[in-house]
């Protein structure tokens, strides 16, 4: 793919989160994925005549939660609307949705996409809604299928401002809002199984135009190097019909993973005519500022700030506070990592993103799912503070905890890893070392100074690595001094 | 003693003291209806074999502290409340076969107190109409004059009542359609305020509007009935977390002093002379009462036909966008694809005049209308409202008392050509939907012809203990509402 | 005010109903009347009315966040015109 330097490209983006509660926005069904279909459906799901809605308390604290991480304005009074259009899989005829207005406006999240300064996307507006069902179509002769288990789940939509200009600052964009949903549980950021779903808005223009050029609508976008790819992929498709004298047509087009392509929709071609008007069956919401105070006040401590604090009380690099806030649950690792080794942040943090992070990514796992908990690594880390053990047994008592399970302790006890301290043991092995190597003392009193890691290799061969490197170098030092 | 003569009060009080049984006098009903609904089609669906057995459960409950003042009368519910595992139409074709999996609110609390479903009454089709003759199953009869509507929507309702064909029922009121077709019938007939009874399993039409309410001989029967219909339901948003004050008790009070408002919007030149005579006297029967009249003013009266027109169509397109052949109710044979399967189902389960609300309310929702049509009538609206409460502030009112309907029952097929003169029908009620007040209609009289006419009482919100009492005590010192359409036709 | 046939029948596609010919000419003379008695609300002033859209002033009740619903399929396909596989049964859609 070729980006033309005289173009720029224009996103905006409607984010779909499916809200954790337990159960639905407007009925008691359990708001799970991947049950028999229409298996967590009743009346009020399915539409039935003269069924009502009633509102699920944890989703407007979760959209509050959400608009006060993205500093957005909080409206104290806002309205559920409904959206009408007809469709297989929206029982009612009608999305129950928010439009004129949403609990959310004005928010903003700072993004910081590799190599290029921070920069600050607008966020229009979050409105809750509900999800839609599902239509069946694959190895179905002649007919569709609906399963409605879907309908009904919660859903924020997040709408963002026309700011982003690269696929590159989209990545980065998806990456950190996903990030904070999970941080704030609200949404577990799932795109594949779509519980964080993305339309992309995407144009071209001639850079230093002022106008924007007509949009393209993409959807089906299911993981965020798909978002990346179409937005790519459109953007040259855009830019070669100006060249080639055609104009963009305002359309909806779905993404082709498999093709690499976006090709227009089929299905719902005629123009759309939503008739949004409030909701009658749902009263206005009208929100106590104290609600939100609360609500405020119970807030996790939030990516950016995370970040910020890693680095002024643990010193660690711009990198190492990167990926150790990629996750709340990275970053409760950490910590709880380095309460069994408060001395040695920085050891801690080479131990979670080196050691650890290698081995989970070779075995696939999530840093929830580690072997290795958390006390534990921090427990090994200290036991090298504190000249227990060397880095290199360690790493042999982290592989055995990562296969076995068990504590350092536990496998240094076991296996007698302890590192020897004990100067009259070791000075016995070293002199034992230097006697069998006469010509190898003379070669390093002659000047061949890196002859010493020799002695140092063979005393540690001798004591199978328990002996304290830095006593063994001190002896050395003093026995080989001419 | 012909049991089916008693009010829902006395056959309480004759079940409470053992002189009839619960069986006897769900039988007697029965057996009526088996004689009379054939001509009055009242019923769209009856249940015998249920209530009869709900009757003998009545029967052993009576004399236990657990009976209630419902237990053992035998209901008629307008066949737009959801019962389960019994038929429900809407009286739609859309809906002719739909039995419902859960039970609306209102019939089960009703059913709880140790009352007995007959069957489900007649109505227009979705409840858009003022004259039931827009229902799948037929035009009803008004028992008074054969050949006339009983009103509408809830016009089985009515005439189930006015029949004798039940001791109470049941009806919805989103325009005027319990209390026209009571007025038309010689019934009483109360609109709650909105959400003071759970909407909950009523098939809507217009979720803003919508309102159930009893229809009974008495407004004491209608006290007994609310009071157990009354209250906040956690499965109705809109519905009213207030407590549910006594309403038979609140019957007791004495009338003097009670300012009663007259607005003279209400009775211009469309009222007919003989419903103008008769609520005059109606009046002078307030007066002699204890209370005063108070002429007001209502000056935004003429802008609610259209502000409704309005705003119930709107909200039914959308309620009833549900109807697409999918999950229940009708589908269209052999549909070529999906928008064929749309299409002909909702032509073919519709008829003429929901089709034409549907169209309406979609017109006037659609892109580039929606302010000059919906914002600006849900602005009227607002101001409707407020004409309300500025006279029941200024003017310090109890009750504001109007005619329920422009004119006496007109006959079958009459206004049928003209969708727009049906509409001026509900002209006195539909302000009060509007302005979600709760209103109850009384028989005062008859014209000429011996057809029923009513009037209106308005009162504050959830303050139906006034119109309950006011009401009452005219049912003390008049006759009207005990007048039977016995051999009438 | 009155509509077009065009109109008509851009409000029924809108509303999803077959209408015939002679239906859509009853439609637009009926819909023309029935619009041609709400002109008169234009002439109301209305400037800063904030728009009523429940009869009664309330505010949202709020539910629980409780799982209350268990496995009702059957019951709900019961009342379906075409079922398959515990879904209900459309025409093929193309997407």
């Amino acid at each position: 793919m070729s980006q033309d330097s005289r173009y720029e490209t224009v996103i905006g983006l409607e984010i779909h989160t499916q809200l954790r509660t337990r159960s639905k926005i407007f009925c008691g069904c359990p708001n799970q994925f991947g049950s028999a279909p229409n298996t967590q459906i009743c009346p009020v799901c399915a539409a039935f005549p003269g069924v009502l809605p009633v509102l699920n308390r944890e989703v407007l604290n979760m959209a509050i939660k959400t608009g006060l991480a993205l500093h957005g304005q909080i409206r104290l009074y806002n309205e559920f609307a409904r959206k009408n259009y007809f469709y297989p899989d929206l029982p009612a005829g009608y999305q129950i949705s928010q439009f004129e207005l949403p609990i959310v406006e004005q928010g903003e999240l700072m993004i910081e996409p590799e190599g290029s300064p921070r920069k600050r996307i607008g966020i229009t507006r979050i409105h809750m809604e509900v999800d839609a069902g599902k239509n069946l179509h694959e190895g179905i002769q002649g007919a569709s299928w609906v399963d409605l288990n879907r309908t009904g789940t919660p859903l924020l939509e997040i709408v963002t401002e026309p700011d982003l200009r690269s696929a590159a600052e989209t990545g980065a964009f998806l990456k950190k809002l996903r990030s904070i949903v999970r941080y704030l549980e609200v949404c577990d950021g799932n795109m594949e199984e779509g519980s964080f779903r993305c339309d992309a808005n995407v144009s071209v223009r001639r850079w230093g135009a002022t106008q924007y050029g007509t949009r393209a609508e993409i959807k089906n976008l299911n993981s965020i190097r798909n978002v990346m790819r179409a937005i790519e992929f459109e953007t040259d498709r855009q830019i070669d019909r100006i060249e080639n004298g055609e104009k963009v047509i305002q359309e909806t087009r779905l993404w082709d993973a498999n093709q690499n392509l976006t090709r227009p929709m089929r299905g719902k071609e005629e123009a759309h005519d939503y008739r949004y008007f409030p909701e009658p069956d749902l009263p206005p919401v009208q929100l106590d500022p104290a609600r939100i105070e609360a609500i405020r006040a119970t807030m996790p401590e939030l990516p950016d700030d995370k970040f910020a604090r890693f680095q002024k009380d643990y010193a660690l690099s711009d990198y190492d506070a990167g990926v150790l806030t990629a996750s709340r649950e990275m970053a409760n690792y950490y910590e709880i990592a380095l309460r069994a080794s408060p001395a040695d942040p920085k050891s801690v943090a080479n131990w979670v993103t080196g050691e650890l992070l290698g081995r989970l990514n070779k075995e696939g796992l999530e840093i929830t799912q580690s072997p290795v908990q958390a006390e534990s690594l921090g427990a090994l880390t200290a036991m090298i503070h504190n000249n227990v053990i060397s880095g290199k047994i360690a790493k042999s008592v982290f592989a055995h905890m990562f296969e076995h399970g068990g504590t350092p302790q536990q496998i240094v006890a076991e296996q007698g890893l302890s590192q020897v301290t004990d100067q009259g043991a070791i000075e016995a092995e070293v002199d034992k070392i230097l006697a069998a190597h006469p010509e190898k003392i003379a070669q390093y009193r002659a000047g061949k100074n890196q002859l010493l890691g020799f002695f140092v290799g063979e005393i540690m061969k001798a004591t199978r690595g328990k002996a304290n490197p830095g006593v063994v170098n001190e002896l050395l030092k003093n026995k080989l001094a001419p | 003693m012909d049991a089916t003569t008693l009010t829902l009060a006395q056959a309480a009080q004759a079940l409470n003291a053992r002189e009839i049984s619960a069986q006897e006098l769900t039988r007697a009903y029965l057996e009526r209806i088996e004689a009379l609904n054939p001509a009055l089609n009242a019923f769209i669906t009856l249940d015998a074999e249920r209530a009869m057995e709900a009757a003998a459960a009545a029967d052993t409950r009576l004399g236990q502290a657990s009976a209630t003042p419902l237990t053992g009368i035998p209901l008629a519910i307008k066949d737009l409340f959801c019962t389960q595992n019994l038929r429900t139409t809407c009286g739609s074709a859309m809906l002719a076969n739909f039995l419902p999996p859960y039970e609306s609110t209102v019939t089960a609390r009703l059913k709880a107190a140790g009352a007995v479903v007959l069957g489900k009454t007649n109505m227009d089709e979705f409840a858009m109409g003022s004259s039931n003759e827009t229902s799948f199953f037929g035009p009803v009869r008004n028992p008074w004059a054969y050949d006339r509507t009983p009103g509408g929507s809830s016009g089985g309702s009515a005439t189930a009542m006015a029949a004798g064909l039940c001791a109470g029922a049941l009806g919805t009121d989103t325009g005027g359609s319990i209390r026209q077709p009571a007025a038309m019938t010689g019934i009483t007939g109360l609109k709650p305020t909105y959400g003071r009874v759970s909407r909950f399993g009523m098939i809507a039409f217009a979720s803003s509007l919508d309102q159930a309410g009893p229809m009974t001989r008495t407004v004491e029967d209608a006290a007994l009935l609310l009071q157990e219909m009354a209250g906040f339901d956690p499965k109705d948003a809109t519905s009213i977390n207030e407590p549910v004050p006594d309403y038979h008790a609140a019957l007791g009070r004495d009338l003097k002093g009670l300012r009663i408002g007259m607005p003279a919007e209400y009775f211009g030149e469309g009222l007919g002379q003989e419903s103008r005579t008769a609520i005059e006297a109606a009046m002078e029967v307030y007066r002699s009462l204890g209370a005063h009249i108070h002429p007001i003013s209502l000056p935004m009266t003429r802008h609610a036909i259209p502000t409704y027109y309005i705003i119930a169509p709107a909200e039914a397109s959308s309620n009833l966008a549900r109807y697409d052949g999918i999950r229940f109710g009708h589908r269209c044979a052999d549909p070529k694809d999906l928008k064929d399967l749309y299409c002909r189902t909702r032509a073919e389960g519709f008829g003429a005049e929901v089709k034409r609300r549907i169209m309406l309310g979609t017109y006037v929702l659609s892109s580039g209308y929606y302010d000059a049509y919906y914002r600006k009538a849900q602005q009227v609206r607002r101001l409707i409202a407020e004409d309300f409460s500025r006279a029941f502030r200024e003017h310090d009112l109890g009750v504001i008392l109007t005619p329920t309907a422009p004119e006496t029952a007109f006959k079958l097929g009459e206004k049928n050509a003209d969708p727009v003169s049906m509409y001026l029908s509900d002209i006195y009620t539909i302000n009060v939907n509007l302005a979600g007040l709760p209103g109850i209609s009384l028989p005062c009289g008859f014209d000429a012809k011996g057809l029923p006419i009513g009037f209106q009482l308005i009162g504050r919100p959830l303050d139906e203990a006034t119109i309950l009492a006011t009401g009452h005590a005219y049912q003390l010192a008049t006759q009207w509402h005990k007048a039977r359409p016995e051999g009438k036709s | 005010m009155s509509i077009t046939v065009e109109t008509v029948r851009h409000v029924a596609t809108l509303a999803r109903l077959e209408i015939s010919a002679e239906e859509t000419g009853i439609y637009t003379e009926q819909l023309s009347r029935i619009l041609g008695l709400m002109e008169q609300l234009q002439s109301i002033p209305t400037e800063g009315v904030a728009p009523m859209s429940h009869a009664v002033a309330m505010t949202m009740p709020e539910r629980d966040d409780t799982v209350t619903n268990t496995n009702q399929r059957d019951t709900l396909l019961a009342n379906a015109p075409d079922s398959e596989e515990g879904c209900f049964r459309v025409p093929k859609i193309i997407e």
